[in-house]
C-alpha cells in the first residue's frame, strides 16, 4: 500500500538532449518527498535537464514519468505538452508576472481562481508562505525573499506532482539563503512531492539534498549520498568540481593493515592515508609502486605554531607560509610543506596566531581526513579551486 | 566666477552646449512653420466655414474611416506576425524580417506606382480581378491599401520589439503553471508587450493619416471616395489658400490629439520591472 | 548557457482573422458606385463653371448627386487609363480625349462644348506690366507643364509671339520666357495660385481665370491680354466614358451641358462657344 503509493508518485526517467552543439544524457529517480540535487558547474546541463523534464525542450529521445503518468516516451510516441504536466517550476529570477498583483500571481494557474474555492486556496497559500498583507502589492514592491516565497506559492498552488527548482536561492544573500533553505526543507517535509533542485552551491546541495547527482559537460558523473559525493568524492573529476582544494599525486610506499592506513610518498611529501582497497590498483606503476591521488579538504587542516607531537594526528608537516588570501568567510593560508597545502582558517584564528607570510607553521591533520581519488588523466587541469 | 572656455565646456559635458544648441535649433525649425501656419489660419475670416464645409468634413470622414480600417488590419494581422518575428529562429522568418523595413525606405510615390502596376486596371493581379468585377485602384479600398503599405512596418517593428522584450521565461513559467500557450499569449505576452504595441500603433496611425504620395498615385484624388485630408489640402492649395490653411490646422489638431491619446495609453502601470 | 530548442509557438489567430476579413475586404472593394450619382472628371479650368452646372443639374434631377473632380486634363486621363471609374470626362484639349478614344475608354464620340483662350496674369505693381516683360532677365514666371493643355497652348502662343515680327518681341522671346521659368505646374489652378501668393512675378493662364479672380475678390493682380492673332482657341471636348456606371444619366448630363441653358452658364463663366 505504502509502496504502491510511492511507486505511483515517484518521478523517474532518462533523456538525451541536443541543443546546438551541446549533448546531454541524464537519468534520474526521485521518490515523493525526496530532493534530488543536480550539482555541477555552469553549462553542465543541469538546467537543461530540468527544462527537459518540464517539457520546455524536446529531447532527442527518452522517457519521463511523474505522478504516475508517462509524460514523454520517444519509443511510444508519447508527448504531453508542458501545460498539461502537473509540475511546479521555479526559475532563478522567479519571473513573477510584473503586471499582476501578488494574489493574481499566486492564483495564475488555478482554473477556478475567480471562485470562492480558488480565492480560499490563494489566501491559504498566502498565510502558509507568510505573505499576509502583501496580496495587493506588485512584485517589484517586494523584497527578494518575499518574491521567492510568492514564486513558491504560485508553483505549489495547483498541487503539482513534481517540483523543479532552478537555483532558487542564487540571487539572495547568504543569511536569507539559509533561512529560506530551512523553510523549504520544512515545507517539503510536509508535502510528499518529488523535487529536482539545481544548484552549483555545495552548501546548498548538502543542506537540501537527499541525494546528489553530479553533472558535467552533459554527463552524469556520480549519484549518491550528498556527504559522500560532495564531502570526499572518490572521483577525480568530481573532486575538482566540488572543490577539493588539495590533491596530490603520490605512490604507495607501505601498507599498514593493522592501523588501517598506508604511507604514500611524493616529491618532498609523505602522508598517512586510510587503507582503502576499493581504489583500482593500476597494473602499471613506476618502480613497482602503485600511484594514488590523495585529496584533503582545506577546512580539515589545522595550523599550529608548534609540532603537536602529543596529538593523535598522523600527519604533522612543517612548512612556511607562502600566502594569505581572504575568502567569503575566513582566510586561506597556503603553506609550503614540500608541496603547497591550502588551509582554511577563521579570521579570529588568523589574528590570534598573528599569521603572516614567511612564518613557520605546522600543518596537522588526521589520516582519516585524507581520501583517495581515482586517478584520471586530466589534460591541463590544476587541482583545487 | 570664471567662465570656462567653450572648448573645455564641451569636453567636460558633451551634451551640455551642443545638446542645448541642437535642441533650440530643432524647436525653432519645427516650431516656426507650425506657428506660422496657426497664425495665418487664425487671420482668416471664414475659418469656421472652411472647417465645417462639405469638402472638409467629407475628407475628414474619409481619413478617419480608412485609417481605422487600415489600422485594424495592421493590428490583427501584424500582431501574430510580429510575434513570429520575435520568437522564431528559422531562416525564412529572418529573411521576411529584413523585408519588413522595405516600405520604410521606399518613397511613398514609388509605392503608389508599384501598387498601380500590381492592382491597377492592367496590373499583374489587377487585370485578373477586373475580369471578376473587383476594382481596387482609384477606390476607397486603394486608400486602405496605400495606408497599410506605408504604415504597417511601424507597427510590426514596434510590436516585435515589444514581444522580444518579454522574456521567454515568463511564457515558460506560465505554461508550467498549467496555462496553454495560446492563453499565455493573451494573459502574459500581450499585456507586457502592450506599451510598445500602442506606441507602434500611434506612429503607424499618424503615418496612415498623413499618407499622400502613394494614395495620390494609386487611389487618385476623387472627392468623397479617395480624397483624404492630405489630398484635400493639396487640392485646396490649388484653389484657395484659406481653405488649405483651415484643413491643415484640422489635420494638425487631429494628429496631435491622436498622439496625445495614445501617449496616455502607453503609460505603463508597472514601473521598475 | 546553451539555448534550448523552441517549443511550438502558440497558434496565432491568423486563420480565424483571414476568414473574417476576406468578406469584409470584398465588401469594401465592391462598394464603389451604386445609387444615383455621377462622377465627372473635368479640367481644372472648369471648376467654377461646372460647379454651377452640377448644382443646377442636381436641382433639376432630384436624388442625383454629381461628384466633381478637377485636375489637369493629363492627370484625369491618366487616372482613367489606370482604372479610375467615372461617368464623364471634360478635357481642356483634344489630345487627352483622343488618347482615351484610342484606348476604347470613351463611348460614342466626343463633342466640343466650349472654348477658351489665354491671358497673362501678373502681380500688380510688379515687374511685369507688358508681355515683353516676361522675357526680362530676373523675372520669375510660372507656366503649366507642356503635357497640361494650358501648358501646351502657352508654348504655342509663345511660339506665335516669337515668330511674328509685328509684336516686336524678337525670335528668342519664347526661349527667354522659358528661361525665366520658376516652376512648372500640373494644372492651371496651381499656376494661378503661385501668382496670387506672390511666389512668382507672372504666369500665363486661361482667360476664364479672370472671372474666377473677380468672383473671389482676389486683389493685387492684373491681367495683360494677349493679341488675338497670336492667341489660341482652346476647344474643350466632353464625352461619356465607356465604363460609366450610369450611362443614361451621363448622357443627360452631357445633353444639359450642350443645351442652351448649359451654354449660358458656361458663357457666364467666361467660356465662348466652340
Amino acid at each position: 500500500m505504502m509502496e504502491n503509493r510511492t511507486i505511483e508518485s515517484a518521478a523517474q526517467g532518462w533523456v538525451e538532449c541536443r541543443v546546438g552543439d551541446f549533448h546531454l544524457e541524464t537519468h534520474w529517480e526521485v521518490l515523493p518527498g525526496e530532493v534530488l540535487v543536480l550539482f555541477g558547474p555552469s553549462g553542465a546541463g543541469k538546467s537543461t535537464t530540468l527544462r527537459a523534464v518540464a517539457g520546455l525542450l524536446r529531447p532527442v529521445k527518452g522517457h519521463v514519468e511523474m505522478g504516475g503518468k508517462v509524460v514523454y516516451d520517444s519509443e511510444g510516441g508519447v508527448w504531453v505538452p508542458t501545460h498539461q504536466r502537473r509540475i511546479g517550476y521555479l526559475t532563478q529570477q522567479y519571473h513573477l508576472f510584473p503586471h499582476l498583483k501578488v494574489s493574481a500571481n499566486i492564483a495564475f494557474g488555478l482554473p477556478d481562481r475567480g471562485s470562492p474555492t480558488g480565492r480560499e486556496r490563494v489566501s491559504e497559500l498566502t498565510s502558509l508562505f507568510q505573505l499576509d498583507g502583501l496580496g495587493e502589492r506588485y512584485p517589484w514592491e517586494l523584497s527578494g525573499g518575499q518574491q521567492q516565497r510568492v514564486a513558491l506559492a504560485r508553483a505549489l498552488a495547483s498541487e503539482p506532482t513534481m517540483l523543479l527548482l532552478d537555483e532558487p536561492f542564487a540571487s539572495l544573500d547568504a543569511e536569507l539563503r539559509r533561512v529560506l533553505r530551512r523553510e523549504l526543507r520544512a515545507m517539503l517535509a510536509q508535502s510528499p512531492v518529488p523535487v529536482m533542485l539545481v544548484t552549483h552551491d555545495r552548501e546548498e546541495a548538502l543542506a537540501l539534498g537527499d541525494s546528489v547527482q553530479v553533472i558535467n559537460e552533459g554527463r552524469t558523473l556520480v549519484t549518491g549520498d550528498p556527504l559522500e559525493v560532495l564531502g570526499q568524492p572518490a572521483q577525480g573529476r568530481v573532486a575538482r568540481l566540488v572543490g577539493v582544494e588539495n590533491l596530490f599525486e603520490l605512490t604507495v610506499q607501505e601498507r599498514n593493515p593493522r592501523d588501517g592506513t598506508m604511507t604514500c610518498v611524493g616529491p618532498n611529501l609523505q602522508l598517512e592515508v586510510p587503507l582503502d582497497s576499493h581504489i583500482e590498483i593500476s597494473p602499471e606503476s613506476e618502480d613497482g609502486r602503485e600511484p594514488v591521488t590523495v585529496g584533503i579538504r582545506a577546512s580539515d587542516i589545522i595550523l599550529a605554531k608548534e609540532d603537536l607531537a602529543g596529538s593523535s594526528a598522523r600527519n604533522r608537516l612543517p612548512g612556511r607560509v607562502v600566502s594569505v588570501e581572504s575568502r567569503s568567510s575566513g582566510y586561506a593560508v597556503t603553506l609550503d610543506c614540500g608541496q603547497h597545502f591550502r588551509c582554511h582558517i577563521t579570521g579570529a584564528a588568523l589574528e590570534e596566531m598573528g599569521i603572516e607570510t614567511g612564518q613557520h607553521l605546522w600543518a596537522v591533520f588526521k589520516a582519516s581526513s585524507c581520501f583517495l581519488v581515482n586517478r584520471e588523466p586530466e589534460p591541463g587541469s590544476t587541482p583545487g579551486i | 566666477m570664471a567662465v570656462m572656455n567653450p572648448v573645455t565646456q564641451i569636453r567636460n559635458n558633451p551634451a551640455g552646449i551642443l545638446g542645448s544648441g541642437g535642441a533650440v535649433l530643432f524647436v525653432l525649425f519645427i516650431g516656426i512653420p507650425v506657428i506660422a501656419l496657426l497664425i495665418r489660419a487664425a487671420q482668416q475670416s471664414n475659418f469656421l466655414d472652411a472647417v465645417t464645409g462639405d469638402t472638409a468634413l467629407t475628407a475628414l470622414r474619409l481619413s478617419l474611416f480608412t485609417s481605422v480600417i487600415s489600422m485594424a488590419v495592421v493590428v490583427l494581422l501584424g500582431t501574430p506576425f510580429a510575434y513570429l518575428l520575435a520568437r522564431s529562429d528559422r531562416l525564412w522568418v529572418r529573411v521576411v524580417d529584413s523585408l519588413v523595413e522595405l516600405p520604410l525606405v521606399l518613397p511613398p510615390v514609388v509605392a503608389g506606382v508599384a501598387m498601380l502596376m500590381a492592382f491597377g486596371r492592367n496590373g499583374l493581379i489587377g487585370s485578373g480581378l477586373e475580369s471578376i468585377g473587383l476594382h481596387i485602384s482609384f477606390t476607397t479600398t486603394a486608400v486602405v491599401f496605400a495606408q497599410i503599405f506605408v504604415a504597417s512596418p511601424f507597427f510590426v517593428r514596434s510590436a516585435k520589439l515589444g514581444f522580444q522584450s518579454v522574456a521567454k521565461d515568463y511564457e515558460d513559467v506560465a505554461q508550467t503553471l498549467g496555462v496553454s500557450p495560446l492563453r499565455t499569449f493573451f494573459r502574459i505576452t500581450l499585456p507586457l508587450a502592450a506599451p510598445a504595441m500602442f506606441t507602434g500603433l500611434g506612429v503607424a496611425w499618424a503615418r496612415a493619416l498623413s499618407e499622400f504620395g502613394a494614395t495620390m498615385m494609386f487611389a487618385g484624388n476623387l472627392t468623397g471616395e479617395t480624397q483624404t485630408m492630405p489630398l484635400a489640402i493639396m487640392s485646396a492649395m490649388e484653389t484657395s489658400l484659406d481653405g488649405a490653411l483651415a484643413l491643415s490646422v484640422m489635420l494638425l489638431a487631429g494628429s496631435v490629439l491622436l498622439l496625445a491619446l495614445l501617449g496616455l495609453l502607453t503609460h505603463p502601470r508597472w514601473q521598475g520591472r | 548557457m546553451p539555448i534550448p530548442n523552441m517549443p511550438t509557438l502558440p497558434v496565432p489567430p491568423l486563420k480565424q482573422t483571414k476568414v473574417f476579413f476576406l468578406p469584409l475586404l470584398v465588401l469594401i472593394v465592391s462598394c464603389g458606385g451604386g445609387g444615383e450619382s455621377l462622377r465627372v472628371f473635368a479640367a481644372s479650368s472648369l471648376r467654377g463653371a461646372f460647379t454651377e452646372v452640377a448644382k443646377v443639374f442636381e436641382a433639376e434631377n432630384p436624388g442625383v448627386a454629381v461628384k466633381l473632380d478637377f485636375g489637369g486634363s493629363q492627370r484625369m486621363r491618366s487616372q482613367i487609363e489606370f482604372g479610375a471609374r467615372g461617368d464623364i470626362f471634360a478635357s481642356a484639349d483634344s489630345v487627352h480625349m483622343d488618347a482615351l478614344v484610342a484606348a476604347d475608354l470613351v463611348s460614342g464620340t466626343p463633342v466640343d462644348f466650349a472654348s477658351n483662350s489665354l491671358v497673362v496674369l501678373a502681380m500688380s505693381q510688379g515687374r511685369v506690366n507688358a508681355i515683353a516683360d516676361l522675357a526680362e532677365p530676373g523675372v520669375k514666371v510660372v507656366l503649366a507643364n507642356s503635357n497640361v493643355p494650358v501648358g501646351a497652348y502657352t508654348r504655342k502662343v509663345l511660339e506665335n509671339l516669337s515668330q511674328d515680327p509685328t509684336y516686336g518681341l524678337g525670335r528668342s522671346f519664347k526661349d527667354d520666357v522659358l528661361a525665366n521659368l520658376a516652376s512648372g505646374e500640373p494644372n492651371v489652378n496651381s499656376a494661378f495660385q503661385k501668382v496670387v501668393l506672390g511666389v512668382v512675378d507672372a504666369g500665363i493662364v486661361y482667360e476664364t481665370e479672370t472671372l474666377l479672380a473677380l468672383e473671389a475678390g482676389t486683389r493685387n493682380i492684373h491681367f495683360i491680354p494677349i493679341p488675338t492673332a497670336a492667341n489660341v482657341k482652346a476647344n474643350y471636348p466632353i464625352a461619356v466614358l465607356a465604363e460609366a456606371a450610369e450611362p443614361e444619366l451621363a448622357d443627360s448630363f452631357v445633353e444639359f451641358v450642350l443645351s442652351d441653358r448649359g451654354r449660358t452658364l458656361l458663357r457666364r463663366h467666361g467660356f465662348r462657344s466652340p
